[in-house]
């Protein structure tokens, strides 16, 4: 096996909407090697969210189509295969937690019930078919018309036929099942789990509920798990909760993850290396702490300068000027050069510049700009 | 609730369901008293019900004569002896009424469960795969347009020529609304289904591998069922109103050899009326109650069925409610701010009351 977890290999995404084409997701190449966590950072509307739903093909297509590129899972192309196979691949092998953990829960189910379904995928995949528990064989009255006498009451009378048989492994199944849903419950921190089990998910609150849609994907033990801005519907305390904890479980069960998120703090403490987008392309990747010693690219310089760390001590919060480009018309040449501050006339004509390593700085850093090289210099 | 944790195996499972169940009844019963209204209409659909299947298995515990077996009083009146009185033949209105509450009902709950059956599993096919140029994308549109076909015709019209052209009779009568009443069906689950299936909890679903077969019968349909089983309730007194129009208009089934409420007004009001003008009123007053029974019934379970409500018409605050003190604070301070004073930000965690 490779030490791929997922290579996404110049993938271009579209939306067509009417008569309109927004390039969400235009020319993006990134790896995530097995058991790292890679950050993808960016503003709304930068074709993060896209990206994360694209690679387990739950975006609609339509209005999605995926133009180009390659998401390589396990060597297997995810953008050829027919979408009916997608099911068998996603769970286990990619799992995915969402951004809303209001709606992500289904209304209709108690916890036990939607943490179980996902557990018991897991166990049919496992076991390669349906479970089928053959210790306890029934005592099959056909076969010895009568029993001895203490046998009646030493060995239980149970229904025998097929269809009983099923019945009754399901219930003897169902205590065990019980026991492994509340371990993942334990898992993830939950007070009181046996309670939680029974309730509704309106029943819980955000930081509850969240925590057992990570459980639900951590329970499928996943080769990949996408998590789509896990905390951003979260206060800061359960944010902070809810970081360690998939800190602490990145080590308990082995898994890359690829992290979405629009904060630049959460992004810092939980990834090992962070790719940015801006406007559909990816335009600086490297080692989480390298990116954010020396940034080179001036979006991200720009970026980390706008988060508000240090507000009030050195005035006013600082912005980007201008706006995020309309995907429909992004700008020719650098996406990013109507706003940028060093830019040149060969950024306006100059179509995109690859994402490359930069001068000076270790290989894994890569930039998409053609003067990555004086973006230290700026304020 | 604080339940003891220390609960193993299997008879945990069992003391469990038990525990559900009195749970279940208990709300039931809470969700009832809390609306006057539901609880009359469940009582009578009890009721109703409960005297079909008496009739059905034992006709004279209730009936004090038999079904189109003429009594020797002519043409009376209500009296203690014949309540709805008796028509010209002698026949008892009150039995005939009764004889004709299980047909009536078993016909009505027929109709109302194939439209159902048929018709929702149809909305819920067009409503999920209704992706446009895909195979689910032309079935959907067939499905629709046959239905949009049905739909464009009105129903009672449609049901009379259907019963027309098919003759008089029982199977007939049930064929002719049948095909007039699924549409409604398809139409009302493929509302629901478009709205649930882009849900984030399907997709949800989908991302954990559940495969889109089990997505539509366990996660789209257990979230469509709440709305359809309150108009499959509703459905069975609208059902009953038609099959007694169209037995009224004297298409239906043959009264006094079938009793059925809609063809023994049509009869009375024939042939009795002039003479014994209390015919009518037996079989009327039995149209009204049952169709009034469900309509009660059905406009309440819409709060049974809706886990939300279900949980605070049932006032018993089980584990982390929504109704926790916290909450309950941040409601009662959710005051209007004086104006003229500036904007004051509140900090603080969700549940601190901010």
């Amino acid at each position: 096996m490779t030490d791929t977890a997922v290579a996404i290999e110049g993938l271009s995404i579209d939306y067509v909407v009417g008569a309109g084409r927004f390039q969400a997701v235009s020319d993006v190449s990134l790896e995530v090697p097995m058991g790292h966590v890679v950050g993808i950072v960016g503003e709304t509307g930068c074709g993060k969210s896209t990206l994360a739903q694209a690679i387990p093909r739950l975006l609609p297509e339509p209005p999605a189509t995926i133009g180009s590129g390659r998401i390589v899972f396990r060597g297997i192309d995810l953008v050829k295969i027919p979408l009916w196979k997608m099911p068998a691949l996603r769970g286990t092998g990619i799992s995915m937690i969402f951004q809303e953990p209001l709606n992500s829960l289904n209304p209709a189910f108690r916890v036990y019930d939607q943490l179980a379904e996902a557990v018991q995928i897991r166990r049919q995949r496992e076991a390669g078919r349906r479970v089928v528990d053959r210790r306890e064989a029934p005592f099959d009255y056909s076969r010895r018309p009568a029993p001895a006498a203490g046998e009646v009451l030493s060995r239980p009378v149970v229904p025998t036929g097929a269809a009983a048989q099923a019945v009754r492994r399901a219930a003897e199944r169902r205590p065990e099942l019980r026991e492994e849903v509340l371990e993942y419950l334990r898992l993830v921190r939950i007070n009181d789990p046996e309670t939680i089990l029974d309730l509704f998910p309106h029943e819980l609150s955000g930081g509850m509920r969240q925590r057992v849609m990570i459980a639900m994907a951590l329970s499928e033990k996943p080769a990949l798990l996408i998590a789509d801005e896990p905390t951003s519907a979260l206060d800061v305390t359960i944010q902070a909760q809810v970081l360690t904890l998939m800190k602490e479980l990145i080590e308990e069960i082995h898994t890359s993850i690829l992290f979405i998120s629009h904060d630049l703090g959460v992004i810092a403490e939980t990834a090992d290396e962070l790719g940015v987008m801006y406007a559909g392309r990816l335009i600086e990747f490297g080692p989480v702490d390298e990116l954010f010693r020396s940034p080179r690219h001036p979006y991200t310089k720009a970026l980390l300068r706008a988060s508000p760390n240090s507000y009030k001590s050195d005035g006013p919060l600082a912005s980007i000027p201008g706006n995020v480009p309309n995907l429909s018309r992004p700008p020719p040449g650098c996406r990013f050069h109507p706003r940028c501050p060093i830019a040149r006339p060969v950024c306006r004509i100059d179509p995109a510049p690859p994402l490359l390593p930069t001068e000076g700085g270790p290989s894994a850093h890569r930039s998409a700009c053609h003067f990555a090289s004086e973006v230290a210099a700026l304020p | 609730m604080s339940g003891p944790p220390e609960r193993t195996g299997m008879r945990r499972t069992v003391l469990d369901r038990v525990r559900t169940a009195v749970r279940g009844g208990r709300t039931l019963w809470n969700v009832l008293r809390a609306n006057p209204l539901t609880l009359a209409g469940f009582v009578m659909v009890v009721v109703i019900v409960l005297v079909a299947v008496l009739i059905s298995v034992g006709p004279h515990l209730l009936t004090p004569y038999g079904s189109n077996v003429p009594t020797t009083d002519y043409g009376q009146g209500p009296s203690w002896a014949h309540p709805f009185g008796t028509d010209a033949g002698g026949l008892d209105i009150y039995s005939e009424v009764l004889y004709a509450l299980p047909f009536d009902l078993a016909i009505a709950f027929a109709i109302s469960g194939v439209a159902l059956i048929a018709g929702g599993g149809l909305g819920l096919i067009a409503g999920f795969w209704d992706r446009p140029g895909s195979a689910g994308g032309w079935v959907s549109v067939v499905i629709l347009r046959v239905t949009d076909i049905f739909l464009s015709f009105p129903s009672l019209i449609l049901a009379l020529a259907i019963a027309v052209s098919l003759g008089r009779g029982v199977w007939q009568l049930i064929v002719a609304v049948l095909l007039t009443w699924w549409p409604y069906y398809v139409r009302l689950v493929r509302g629901e289904t478009l709205a649930v299936k882009h849900l984030p909890y399907v997709t949800a679903a989908r991302a954990a591998g559940v495969t889109e077969g089990r997505i539509v019968l366990r996660h789209v349909l257990r979230n469509v069922l709440e709305p359809v089983i309150v108009y499959f309730t509703l459905d069975i007194g609208t059902v009953l109103v038609t099959l007694s129009t169209i037995g009224y208009v004297g298409l239906g089934v043959n009264y006094p050899i079938t009793p059925e409420w809609g063809s023994m007004i049509a009869t009375y009001q024939t042939s009795g009326i002039l003479g014994n003008p209390w015919t009518v009123l037996g079989p009327g007053i039995a149209i009204f109650v049952t169709v009034l029974a469900f309509s009660l019934l059905g406009d309440g379970l819409r709060d049974v069925l809706d886990p939300r409500s279900r949980r605070v018409l049932a006032g018993s605050a089980t584990g982390p409610t929504s109704t926790s003190p916290a909450e309950r604070a941040e409601a009662a301070e959710d005051g209007t701010p004086a104006p003229g004073i500036a904007p004051v930000a509140a900090l603080g965690e969700g549940g601190s009351g901010a």
